[in-house]
């Protein structure tokens, strides 16, 4: 079968263009979709294959990447489905806990030691919350994730996001000050 | 005023910060370097894999193409190949030269003519050539079939031109082939013996 010149360099062209596109869109959302799925499974390693089988699916829609709007919501939605399923398929990840701690560069030994403290402590206490207030908290706590996108990834309105940020947030304070007033009366009594 | 009031708005205050800088180290794990690298590498492999996985697939799909039409080939050429065998072994039907039509196995062409030649022999040699309907009048009924010593012996109390006539019907339909007597002559009886019993061996 015999192709004109300009159909095959279209079509190279497309498909170096397709790649190129990628390759971009790999290079600005790799950290981003990292930490939508390390927010949802809490490992690292998990973190990385969750995001390479993200930009995997995406591949796959390589063509329609060109007409989508917003990419950062698309992809953020992509990553929490595909973090979703892989907690649900092993649900037994190991945490950070299991895994020895390298020292932190720049800080000291104590505020390390608080910093891991305060952050299994927010852990904890975010694994208490309500399915819908843990979901939209934890894709809060993204970098700059904008409640639109969160909206956009859950499905939900974005009234319905600032909503549930501000009772998880209520919920969380109340911990905490339970937590803090527990902890003077201990100081008081010893 | 109440002296605690600015005293639990400062802890409020206090936890609300905790839980502002919490938050913000929450989901702010960086990745290993290289993951931009690491996660292009991996489509790429993706890719070569579906790539290679279309090939096989093509291929697989040729190989049974290809073997249908090699069991396709095989399955139509056996047919043929037993209706000549039947067509062999199926009696031909052969058209005399009196307008009858014989059934029969097909025979060397020399049997027909061989044999007319060899009565034909056999007349100038002087020896008695009986045709099939002089044999079967004449034979005692020891020659004869055993079918027609049945009938011979079943149909004695009957009346005996009754029997000439059925038979002569019978012969009519079923006209018996050409028997010679010197050909019945060479027919050895068969000893039949009672085998002896088998001894055990042991």
């Amino acid at each position: 079968m015999y192709l004109p010149e300009q159909v095959i360099l279209s079509r190279t062209m497309a498909a170096h263009s397709q790649a190129e596109q990628m390759e971009a869109v790999v290079r600005q959302h790799a950290r981003f979709v990292y930490q939508v799925a390390y927010a949802v499974l809490r490992h690292p390693q998990e973190a990385e294959e969750a995001a390479q089988e993200t930009f995997i699916r995406v591949w796959k829609h390589a063509k329609e990447l060109a007409g989508i709007l917003n990419q950062r919501a698309w992809l953020a939605r992509i990553a929490w489905r595909v973090a979703c399923d892989r907690r649900r398929k092993y649900p037994a990840i190991a945490t950070n806990e299991d895994l020895p701690e390298l020292p932190a560069v720049g800080i000291g030994a104590d505020e390390s030691a608080i910093r891991n403290q305060q952050l299994a402590l927010l852990e904890r206490m975010i694994a208490t919350l309500p399915r819908e207030l843990r979901e939209t908290l934890t894709l809060s706590t993204v970098e700059e994730m904008t409640s639109v996108e969160i909206a956009e990834v859950l499905d939900i309105p974005e009234s319905s996001v600032r909503v549930r940020l501000l009772r998880a947030r209520q919920l969380l304070r109340e911990k905490v000050q339970v937590l803090t007033k527990r902890k003077q009366k201990d100081g008081v009594e010893t | 005023m109440n002296p605690e009031e600015p005293k639990d708005a400062a802890e409020d205050l206090g936890d609300e910060c905790w839980l502002d800088d919490a938050l913000a180290r929450y989901s702010s794990a960086a990745p290993r370097p290289g993951l931009e690298r690491r996660i292009l590498a991996g489509i790429e492999a993706h890719a070569t894999q579906l790539q290679r996985r279309w090939v096989y697939a093509f291929a697989g799909a040729a190989a049974v193409v290809v073997f249908a039409i090699v069991i396709a080939n095989v399955v139509s050429s056996r047919p043929n190949a037993s209706t000549n065998q039947t067509s062999r072994t199926l009696p031909s039907l052969t058209s005399s030269s009196n307008g009858e039509k014989k059934v029969g196995a097909r025979m060397p062409k020399t049997s027909g003519h061989g044999r007319l030649a060899t009565a034909q022999q056999n007349v100038t040699s002087g020896r008695t050539v009986l045709a099939a309907a002089d044999v079967k009048q004449e034979q005692s009924p020891v020659d004869k079939p055993l079918f027609v010593r049945k009938q011979s012996s079943s149909q004695t109390g009957f009346n005996q031109s009754s029997s000439q006539t059925r038979e002569s019907i019978i012969a009519q339909e079923h006209p018996a082939p050409e028997i010679y007597v010197s050909d019945l002559k060479t027919i050895q009886p068969l000893e039949v013996r009672e085998l002896a019993p088998v001894k055990e061996i042991n």
